[in-house]
């Protein structure tokens, strides 16, 4: 058959995301005090196992070397990562569907139909309510996109975007 | 029966069932005791004890704290002896009652009833087990009510045929006249041929390891007299007799098998009702059930290499939660040709399996080759450090390649007014159909690596779709990927 090619819906916008709304800037920040949290906690293992190996005779590099270097580069990507998932983050709500296009590496393009919505949940964890953010949850039926996260939004946005969105849930059972 | 706030109970019958069921515990318990090994048979004789002390009352309780009710808006189940539950189930929420009947309950003319609802598992309901027409009544009842709901009367005298003892003769009921597909003993058992699976055999090497008979006495019995030369025999040539075991092994997987199918699948038979397909199946313990229509979220056509060489394949419902233990896969068809097989599904959905299959790009044989080379290279590698023979591994080369092409030739999607097709697989195939109303989410991803070369992976999601295998179109090209979502899109949202 052949595909409809008079459109007037806008293409999934694969490349850019321009004319996509972009996250909460202050999400960068939960980001990057989580990946940093979790590189120190990486970084305290490194140097436990260091100090269990501290009278290892036969050592290559002196102590201390290995849980710096730890450190060092995982807090070098815990400042690149949020910056650059914040770059590749946008979202659009339109008139039918919501659409969400993300990742740095692997790149996801959703179409979210807004009368599959099965229900919503906005939710903050103990960081993002320090800042101000949540992360808005869209439950579908499908397998995968059960639970579709829209994170690092600012809670007002997030209450908004429910709120409009609530309004297509449709009771039609499956 | 009507509906009223009367309470009703289980078949009193439940309780003796219940207790034969229980009894193989009892057994497993004093199986060591039975066996005669002195050391823990105290132990284990006072754990009998005090299982029969637990669970005897524990039936009778459960049995006397069961209550139900059909209301004209509710179907309530009381249930519980510590933990009292209390489940309401709106009739409206039903979506499929399967009415079962194990061996022991075909003689006790009792049968469970397993209430399904959409989505969680929390909200089904089972009564386990009230007499065969009382199962009949409660699925009338049900059916009665929820056409009221709907407001439509229409199906009624078709529905009343379905009030036919479970599992009579097929001939003496409209013979197979309107099924729209059943299976003759020996389909059912050419499925079973089909269908070897090592489960069953695993299954039964656990049980012989727990019986733990004696491999001496085991070959004694079977080698009867010739006890000596089959030893001497076996001695003399360790090779065959390790080929006869194996071989012995797969034919009995074989076997357990066809066992387990003709037990399953034995007078097999799918029908039309109204809006609903009626389906009923099985040996030892029969069941029937129904699938609404419009509960069918996509049509599921899956073959191998064996069986589509004879021309045999099976079709299954995707469905959302009507029944778990099944993974939201309704079989409609165990084993069936590609005529009966788009019969049905142009009888159940008008939807059409398509002749013509649009590839994916070429290149995805590149990437799988590329991808699995480098996967067989680092396995290699790291084995190398302890045992260099590995290197062999290097003969799996051409396997791979021969696999990319395969897996390229086989896979490809179709569109077509109102359904998007995908076709993959190449020792597993799948068919997909999905209706275009029923997909849930639409997705396209681009891997890094895809992206250097323009090429997509297309997604749509659908309620109840395997996570395991599910209808990825891989390594699209990017516009044939994005003009697709485009076109599926608009159909499925015209406006």
């Amino acid at each position: 058959m052949e595909i409809p090619t008079d459109i007037n819906a806008e293409p999934p916008n694969r490349a850019s995301f321009e004319g996509l709304e972009s996250l909460d800037r202050s999400i960068v920040r939960v980001w990057t005090i989580k990946t940093g949290l979790f590189s120190a906690i990486l970084a305290i293992g490194v140097l436990v196992f260091d100090i269990m190996n501290f009278f290892e005779s036969d050592r290559a590099v002196p102590f201390g070397v290995y849980p710096l270097l730890t450190l060092g580069v995982t807090l070098a990507l815990s400042f690149w990562i949020p910056r650059l998932r914040y770059k590749y983050w946008g979202y659009d709500l339109r008139a039918q569907e919501l659409l969400l296009v993300r990742g740095i590496f692997n790149r996801v393009h959703t179409i979210i139909p807004l009368r599959r919505i099965q229900h919503l949940d906005v939710s903050q964890d103990l960081f993002e309510r320090e800042y101000d953010v949540a992360k808005l949850i869209i439950h579908t039926a499908g397998t995968r996109s059960s639970d579709v996260i829209l994170p690092g939004l600012s809670l007002e946005v997030a209450e908004r975007l429910r709120d409009e969105m609530k309004e297509f849930i449709t009771d039609e059972a499956l | 029966m009507k509906p009223s706030n009367e309470a009703r109970r289980l078949h009193p019958l439940t309780l003796v069932q219940r207790m034969i069921v229980s009894l193989p515990g009892l057994i497993f318990i004093l199986l060591p005791v039975l066996r005669g090994s002195e050391s823990t048979a105290w132990f284990n004789m006072a754990f009998a004890f005090a299982y029969a002390v637990a669970v005897l009352p524990w039936i009778v309780l459960y049995y006397v704290r069961f209550r139900y009710w059909i209301t004209p808006s509710e179907l309530i189940i009381h249930s519980g002896v510590l933990t009292r539950r209390k489940r309401n189930i709106p009739i409206e929420r039903i979506q499929n009652i399967e009415i079962e009947q194990g061996p022991m309950q075909r003689m006790m003319r009792t049968a469970k009833v397993a209430v399904y609802t959409a989505g969680s598992a929390s909200a089904e309901g089972v009564l386990e087990y009230v007499s065969l027409e009382e199962a009949r009544e409660i699925r009338a009842v049900v059916r009665e009510m929820q056409q009221e709901f709907s407001g439509s009367d229409t199906q009624n005298s078709v529905l009343s045929s379905l009030d036919e003892p479970l599992g009579q003769d097929a001939s003496t009921v409209d013979a197979d006249l309107d099924a729209l597909f059943s299976m003759s003993p020996k389909r059912v058992v050419l499925a079973g041929v089909f269908r070897f699976s090592w489960l069953y055999m695993a299954g039964f090497f656990s049980l012989m390891q727990y019986v733990d008979p004696d491999p001496t006495v085991v070959f004694a019995w079977l080698a009867g007299d010739n006890f000596e030369e089959w030893s001497a025999i076996i001695e003399a040539s360790p090779w065959i007799a390790g080929i006869l075991v194996v071989g012995g092994a797969v034919s009995l997987g074989w076997l357990s098998g066809i066992a387990v199918t003709v037990n399953r699948y034995h007078r097999f038979r799918v029908r039309l009702l109204g809006d609903k397909l009626h389906r009923e199946h099985g040996l030892m313990t029969l069941s029937e059930g129904t699938i609404p229509l419009r509960r069918i979220q996509a049509y599921i056509i899956r073959t191998n290499p064996l069986m589509k060489r004879f021309g045999w394949y099976r079709l299954e419902l995707q469905t959302m939660g009507i029944d778990l233990k099944q993974k939201g896969f309704q079989v409609a068809a165990p084993l069936a040709t590609m005529e009966e097989v788009e019969g049905i599904i142009s009888s159940l959905g008008g939807m059409t399996v398509p002749s013509e299959w649009q590839p994916v790009s070429r290149l995805t044989v590149r990437r799988f080759i590329i991808r699995n080379a480098v996967a067989l290279g680092v396995v290699i590698a790291s084995v190398w450090w302890w045992w260099q023979g590995i290197i062999w591994g290097v003969a799996l080369l051409p396997l791979i390649v021969l696999l990319a092409i395969f897996r390229y030739r086989n896979m490809g999607y179709s569109v077509s007014m109102g359904e998007l097709a995908v076709r993959k697989g190449v020792f597993r195939k799948h068919v997909w159909l999905i209706p275009t109303p029923k997909i849930q989410t639409f997705s396209l991803t681009e891997s890094f690596f895809q992206r250097r070369l323009d090429l997509s992976t297309v997604y749509v999601d659908t309620a109840g779709a395997s996570p395991v295998s599910a209808a990825d179109i891989v390594d699209l090209p990017e516009e044939a990927a994005t003009r697709l979502i485009q076109g599926v899109y608009l159909e499925f949202n015209p406006d």
